[in-house]
């Protein structure tokens, strides 16, 4: 049987669960084939997709923890 | 009974100053969660087994705590205390468990009950009307290359800017599943709240930055 295409509107409903792979393998796959063949949904997919990243590559890094590593070896 | 909303171990970290039954705590058993920070007399830790565990988790922990406390120093002092509360309750903690979602909780639990910000509380609208809301607002708003613009430093400074000054529910979500890539379910046990308040939480979090 086949399955009955997403609209748009779901699409962009689940589209932040897909992009965290939040969802089912089967809907997982239902949006990933409406992404490849839908022109209008698929530049949003990618912004947010760039948007994610760009949030996670924000968080900083912490450097070297050794010191701390030792001050905490040393209290407890 | 009527029911609070927040968890037990919300209740312990002096989170909730109600007398009503408390939820149970999310995907964590009371024998997984800290339940008082304190460990009976009779108990002893066996500190190298503590530390071959926990330590190696120190630099993930150091990034957490310094997310929610936007300071080095502060940050270091948070994550002092998050392992000598672990080392105390260490005979609570549940060996098939993932010790850093422990940590994580006990960190979390540490900065508010000495920050005492516990008391805000913020709304949780429906998701499927942010979800709905926000697919709106993004519809037509996608210039090209935005991706490359996204990748420069001063956006990278800003969207820390913006991270660290999102209202607390939102924040901390947005750093659980964004800065630290935990899953919804995860991110719902270490903030004793239910999955779809994650998700909403996380959608408004977004859109706002």
């Amino acid at each position: 049987m086949t399955m009955p295409m997403l609209d748009c509107e779901a699409v962009m409903r689940q589209l932040w669960d897909y992009l965290d792979r939040e969802l089912t393998a089967d809907n997982m796959h239902e949006l990933e084939s409406h992404l490849e063949q839908c022109e209008k949904c698929r530049p949003q997919a990618e912004f947010r997709r760039a948007f994610r990243g760009a949030i996670h590559e924000a968080c900083e890094d912490v450097g070297d923890t050794t010191a701390l590593t030792a001050r905490v070896r040393a209290a407890l | 009974m009527e029911r609070c909303g927040l968890t037990a171990l919300h209740c312990v970290a002096g989170l909730c100053a109600t007398s009503v039954e408390h939820a149970a705590p999310i995907d964590a058993s009371p024998a997984r969660v800290p339940q008082a920070f304190e460990m009976p007399e009779h108990a002893t830790p066996d500190l190298p087994s503590f530390e071959g565990i926990t330590l190696p988790l120190l630099p993930e922990l150091l990034r957490f705590a310094r997310s929610l406390t936007h300071d080095q120093s502060n940050a270091e002092d948070l994550v002092q205390d998050v392992y000598l509360t672990a080392l105390r309750s260490w005979h609570q903690y549940d060996p098939m468990s993932d010790c850093r979602n422990w940590l994580f909780t006990i960190c979390r639990h540490r900065f508010y009950r000495v920050s005492s910000r516990a008391q805000r509380q913020v709304p949780v609208e429906d998701a499927e009307l942010e979800s709905l809301t926000a697919a709106a607002l993004t519809m037509s708003s996608t210039p090209p290359g935005f991706g490359a613009v996204l990748e420069q430093d001063d956006m990278r400074e800003a969207i820390r800017h913006a991270m660290e000054t999102l209202p607390e529910p939102f924040r901390d979500v947005a750093i659980m599943v964004d800065w630290h890539e935990h899953d919804y379910a995860t991110a719902a046990g270490i903030l004793g709240v239910p999955i779809g308040t994650v998700r909403s939480r996380l959608f408004r979090a977004r859109r706002i930055l």
